[in-house]
């Protein structure tokens, strides 16, 4: 079986690595293989992060350029900068609230219009969905249950490959029980998002 | 005891020879690759996705290197030796081709087909194939964002212990005027002053090498010396060089950025705290005490959060003509949150001249320039550390006033 390629990418403190975990347990759960690499250098100290995860026959953990079958971005900057892995073939999923990286001022570039992203995703791969998941996360009782939100939006999303069910199991498994009800509130109405768009 | 080690050698090799660790895959078509570790992950992804006919020899055991296996597996093949890093393999393998005299040619990082340098992917491997066989394989194509993309580089925390150690060195270097300090470091969160405007990090080798080549630069140049090591580090690396600078009458400021814990690897403990690994109580080794008996003469303990007191003592040091050794403690951000009570700090803007000096100097992430040109402190990040009140000529930062919450 082909992999199934999902690149996550963000910011420090998101919960990108949960959320992997989640998804890696939940591919184990369904009799698939899984294979995951991280990239989190002094991520604490506000640096990018971003997971590659491959369900189904792989034996290498990168995803090769183009290869994405699903984006999943925590942070528009972040999306742009995954770029290379996508394809016309990827689906994105992207969290359209903004962390500045605090030395913007000192830099070169400046932040890019969030229309301007979108477009530019719009243009390279083959379908965005684009929504303020901290929003929905603050809704569903905690800002830091986005990072649910973002993944109950790919449950929703076409050919992901796992089972709704499935994750939801891997959830309870995951993450700690006096927040389960926010987060799996938070994952419902990110499906909800996605499904009613 | 050598004829033991030798004979043991002797053995191993006939283990690794034979050894199921050392395993051919696929064993079919006239190509041949050896490899190890990961790149046998990206080797067998290229072949599987291509359905290529490649034979493939994925080594584990790897010393001994496994000869007569290796010999068999490439006296028939054209053979690649896929390995990152270095050709160790590589050059083991054109041993065994001369030892045996064979008419042999391989391919693999020495003769150009792979690349010296990176981490593989599969990219690398499809190019490598490309080049030695006519099979002309489609190579993955990375998109590029046309919009540019402003970095997100880490930084030191609010309130970090290191920012003002660094902000009260380059005020003491300024002051006294000196020119062309070098500045080695180590390895630590606070390699960060390696960014502007601290510019604090010359250099990086490896751990303790901040003490052992300031050692060097000592005897070598005129130049002001001003090496950092963490507490963590000092422990690991950092003795036997210290013992040897003072041994060999060598002179520089030695700042040991002691905040308590092992902060970038995420607060392991160490020799100086009073609990060990298992999380037991342990003895508490004294950095002082340790730089002491080394001969030290010029030894200084401040409270970096201080800067008035911070900027006298580095002057000091580095006026001092030998070792001088500042240790700048407080805990790390991460141990020590937030300062007790609700007080939070504000830019007062009616005294604030817009000077940003607050930014520019110090760069502290949470401080900020809002859309009007006005600085502000967000209340959310700030640790309130006090360094920023204590640097603003105009007294502007202060307490918030609560009637105006």
């Amino acid at each position: 079986m082909k992999p199934y390629n999902i690149y996550i990418s963000g910011v420090g403190g998101q919960g990108i690595i949960k959320t992997s975990t989640v998804i890696g347990e939940s591919a184990m759960k369904s009799n698939m293989s899984f294979v995951m690499s991280e990239v989190h250098g002094m991520a604490q100290r506000g640096g990018g992060v971003s997971t590659e995860l491959k369900i189904g026959d792989a034996h290498s953990p990168i995803i090769e350029y183009g290869s994405a079958d699903l984006l999943i971005s925590f942070e528009p900057l972040e999306d742009l900068r995954a770029i290379p892995k996508i394809s016309h073939k990827t689906t994105v999923i992207m969290n359209t609230s903004i962390i500045y990286p605090f030395n913007l001022s000192a830099g070169k570039h400046s932040y890019p219009n969030i229309e301007d992203i979108i477009k530019e995703l719009d243009n390279k791969s083959l379908k965005v969905y684009a929504f303020n998941a901290n929003q929905i996360a603050k809704e569903s009782g905690h800002l830091l249950s986005m990072n649910m939100v973002m993944l109950g939006a790919a449950a929703a999303v076409n050919g992901f490959i796992l089972e709704k069910e499935v994750v939801i199991d891997s959830m309870k498994i995951n993450l700690p029980e006096k927040s389960l009800d926010i987060n799996l509130r938070a994952f419902e109405s990110g499906f909800d998002s996605i499904k009613s768009s | 005891m050598h004829k033991n080690l030798v004979e043991k050698m002797e053995k191993l090799k006939n283990i690794s020879n034979n050894s199921s660790l050392n395993k051919i895959f696929n064993k079919n078509g006239k190509i041949g690759i050896i490899t190890s570790g990961s790149a046998f992950n990206y080797v067998m992804d290229v072949i599987n996705e291509n359905q290529l006919e490649i034979s493939v020899l994925k080594i584990t055991l790897s010393y001994p290197f496994p000869d007569q296996l290796v010999l068999n597996f490439i006296k028939d093949l054209e053979t690649i030796i896929i390995e990152e890093v270095d050709p160790i393999m590589e050059k083991e393998v054109l041993s065994i081709i001369g030892q045996n005299q064979l008419k042999k040619n391989i391919h693999g990082k020495l003769d150009g087909t792979l690349p010296m340098i990176y981490e593989y992917s599969p990219n690398i491997i499809l190019n490598a194939l490309n080049k030695v066989t006519d099979t002309n394989l489609d190579i993955y194509d990375a998109n590029m964002s046309e919009i540019k993309i402003p970095e997100r580089q880490p930084t030191l925390c609010p309130g970090c212990p290191h920012r003002a150690a660094y902000y009260s060195v380059n005020k003491a270097v300024s002051e006294l005027n000196l020119k062309n300090v070098i500045y080695p470091t180590d390895i630590g969160c606070y390699t960060l002053g390696v960014a502007s405007p601290y510019n604090s990090a010359d250099y990086l080798l490896s751990m303790g090498s901040s003490i052992g080549t300031s050692c060097g630069f000592s005897k070598a140049t005129d130049q002001n010396v001003i090496s950092f090591i963490g507490d963590s580090t000092f422990f690991h690396a950092g003795i036997p060089p210290l013992i040897n600078a003072v041994h060999n009458k060598n002179r520089f400021v030695l700042v040991i950025l002691d905040n308590r814990t092992t902060a970038m690897t995420g607060g392991q403990p160490h020799p100086g705290l009073s609990t060990d690994g298992m999380g037991w109580e342990a003895p508490e080794i004294s950095i002082e005490e340790i730089v002491k008996a080394t001969g030290v003469k010029f030894l200084r303990l401040i409270n970096p959060l201080n800067i008035k007191k911070s900027q006298q003592t580095f002057k000091e040091a580095l006026e001092f003509n030998g070792v001088a050794v500042v240790i700048s403690r407080y805990p790390c951000m991460f141990i020590k949150r937030k300062r007790e009570g609700n007080l939070s700090l504000e830019v007062k803007q009616n005294k604030c001249n817009s000077c940003a000096k607050c930014i520019t100097e110090l760069a502290c992430t949470a401080i900020y320039i809002d859309k009007e040109g006005l600085t502000h402190i967000d209340p959310q990040l700030c640790n309130k550390c006090n360094v920023c009140v204590q640097i603003c000529s105009e007294k502007a930062i202060g307490i918030k006033n609560s009637f105006n919450r």
